[in-house]
């Protein structure tokens, strides 16, 4: 079992850095909410999962999975907010 | 690897302090002041101090973000950029940070156990603690067991302040 | 499962660094913002995982608070934009 843990904690760090990197070099700012968002959902469900599985069945998992559900749910929304105030406010030219 | 993550937090501390000095923008100021709470309530959580991180994070990153944003906004400041230089300022910065590095070298090594400081308070705190009082952590049974009394003292100094805080920033627009 | 906990933490505290250097040298300002919820994200994961670097310990209630604020403070930060036309002029 523990051979599953270590390979979904991996790939979630990998993930994570992947995003971060994909931040650091996109040019125009509505690419790099795509990057933000990559980790916000994808790394976070590898590597909580992976602790989920280590625990097993007690009330912790559940702590973790309502902390996964949390992090899915405001970080969608912070993104959105961003994107709609960017749109709004911004002076730069959007090329459609 | 406790040691050398604290290492690396402490490095981001650094850097985001001398952007806070070199950077010319009020709104990046702000969202700095943000990012330096947020991880310093990791660096205390890793020194076993797990009140005091709630209690950073709550402050640090929640409530002077949200009052410093909303005295900007009521006040309408306007930052210009102005003329003068920042060179006596870093100036002033090094000589702090030389006569501070004096003096935290005379200190004694925390941890060590025949030190002044660390005499008969401390090897009572660390015996009894846990049969005393019935909790794990050492930080909390003497934060809010031994020493209870300057809790409630320092909650009704943060409450009297947030109160008076909430009466300056209302809205008195459309009230007679 | 020790071995796979010390190779996380130095990736994810690797992308820590990259993210401060994104927040620094960032032109716009919602950048900046972008990147403060990028590294609150991270702090609540290493939050999580510092937790099982020793036995019988564990974080979750703190990263759950830490959750909150980060979104709170993103939140916040983006309310000033609200009907104001004069935010342009930070940038």
């Amino acid at each position: 079992m523990s051979m599953i843990e270590a390979i979904l904690l991996i790939l979630g760090g990998v993930t994570a850095l992947i995003g971060t990197i994909g931040c650091f070099k996109f040019k125009d700012f509505l690419s790099r909410t795509h990057a933000v968002s990559v980790v916000d959902t994808f790394s976070t469900l590898l590597i909580i999962l992976s602790l989920i599985i280590h625990n097993g069945f007690t009330l912790l998992s559940v702590k973790l999975f309502l902390i996964l559900i949390f992090l899915y749910i405001t970080g969608s929304t912070a993104i959105h907010v961003l994107t709609q105030a960017f749109l709004k406010y911004s002076k730069k030219e959007i090329i459609k | 690897m406790t040691i050398a993550l604290l290492y690396i937090l402490l490095s981001v501390l650094i850097v985001i302090s001398i952007y806070v000095i070199i950077s010319r923008n009020l709104f990046s100021v702000i969202i700095s002041t943000t990012i330096f709470s947020m991880v310093c309530a990791l660096i205390f959580l890793l020194l076993d101090a797990i009140d005091v991180s709630l209690t950073e994070a709550a402050v640090g990153a929640g409530i002077s973000t949200i009052l410093f944003l909303s005295t900007i906004r009521y006040v309408d400041i306007i930052a210009t950029d102005t003329k003068k230089s920042t060179v006596p300022i870093v100036i002033l910065f090094f000589l702090l940070l030389i006569s501070i590095s004096i003096l935290i070298y005379d200190l004694p090594e925390p941890g060590k156990a025949n030190v002044v400081n660390n005499s008969q308070a401390t090897k009572y705190y660390i015996n009894n603690s846990t049969t005393e009082m019935g909790v794990p952590n050492v930080v909390t049974s003497v934060l809010a067991g031994y020493r209870g009394f300057d809790t409630l003292g320092e909650v009704i100094v943060i409450f009297i302040a947030g109160i008076s805080v909430l009466g300056i920033l209302r809205n008195t627009k459309g009230r007679t | 499962m020790i071995e796979a906990n010390i190779i996380v933490i130095t990736l994810i505290s690797v992308a820590l660094l990259i993210s401060i250097l994104r927040f620094i040298f960032a032109e716009e300002i919602y950048t900046k913002i972008l990147a403060t919820n990028l590294i609150g994200t991270k702090i609540v994961l290493l939050i999580l995982l510092s937790g099982t670097l020793s036995i019988e310990k564990d974080f979750t209630d703190i990263a759950l608070v830490y959750a909150l604020i980060n979104f709170i403070s993103t939140i916040v930060i983006l309310k000033y934009y609200e009907d104001k036309e004069k935010c342009n002029e930070y940038d």
